[in-house]
């Protein structure tokens, strides 16, 4: 099991849409939806607490995986990520990332703040 | 250790052309800063001034570098919140720039990275900025994007 409390916050970015909750979670979540803006890479994730995350090219091959830490759909998604198959990025350990959807944002009935951010332990 | 700074970058699809005018037309401004207008000419050594919408001055400060459509800085000192003023200038450096996911691959965007950092100490002026920039900077691409900004306002 993966030691949360060692991991330090390290960036965290965040952007506001105008879009629900459930509107952006699909486009975290869904492989179909996620070939279209992540440079034709589908995430696969099994949507349970413990389950597997997979970040896969184009061509199917695996670019990042990890395991689902948190799972709060359309809140919350929270995943260790492994680089794999990076040669630059081959003896990192693990990070976490973390999505936060919020919504309504403050000041905007129709727009979600969105907040992404990445913690290490090193 | 290091001063405190803000960074943010974020891709738009548009051309460096529009989105220097964005950066640099009042009316394009008010639409996507929430109101706020701003005064000055774009040139550099000319007073700058980011204004409510009831005419209070938020801001003020001086172009230090205008180099359309690239880059743009800005001297700026925070005018309404005495603990902000107290901390002096900053610098703001806003840089336009094309840019591809990796060469050849995903297409081109452009490319704004906003760089604001203070002159002299202080961590509450750059505390407030990381607050409101990605607000402004969300309403900018949305707007570019789709013609609305990202925080709409409700029809009366």
């Amino acid at each position: 099991m993966v030691e949360i409390a060692k991991f330090k916050p390290n960036t965290v970015y965040v952007t506001y849409i105008a879009a629900t909750p459930e509107q952006v979670w699909q486009a975290l979540t869904d492989p179909a939806f996620t070939r279209q803006y992540i440079f034709g890479f589908a995430l696969e994730i099994e949507p349970r607490v413990g389950g597997a995350f997979k970040l896969l090219t184009a061509d199917g091959s695996t670019h990042v995986k990890g395991e689902v830490l948190d799972l709060s759909p359309p809140r919350r998604l929270s995943c260790t990520w492994g680089v794999k198959g990076m040669q630059d990025f081959g003896e990192l350990p693990d990070c976490v990332v973390t999505y936060r959807v919020d919504f309504p944002a403050p000041g905007a009935s129709k727009a979600c703040r969105i907040s992404a951010s990445c913690r290490i332990a090193w | 250790m290091n001063k405190p700074k803000f960074v943010y970058v974020t891709y738009i699809r548009t051309t460096p052309e529009k989105l220097w005018a964005a950066l640099t037309n009042p009316q394009t401004i008010k639409k996507y800063w929430f109101g706020m207008t701003v005064e000055t000419d774009f040139k550099v050594g000319s007073p700058w001034r980011l204004k409510f919408e009831d005419g209070r001055a938020a801001d003020t400060g001086e172009i230090l570098e205008s180099d359309p459509p690239r880059q743009l800085v800005i001297r700026w000192r925070n005018e309404f919140k005495p603990e902000l003023k107290a901390e002096g200038y900053s610098r703001c450096t806003m840089a336009i720039e094309m840019a591809d996911y990796y060469p050849d691959v995903g297409g081109k965007a452009v490319k704004l990275t906003v760089m604001h950092e203070l002159e002299g100490e202080g961590a509450k002026f750059i505390e407030a900025v990381s607050g409101g920039w990605p607000k402004v900077l969300s309403n900018l691409k949305s707007l570019l994007e789709t013609g609305d900004v990202a925080f709409r306002v409700e029809a009366a």
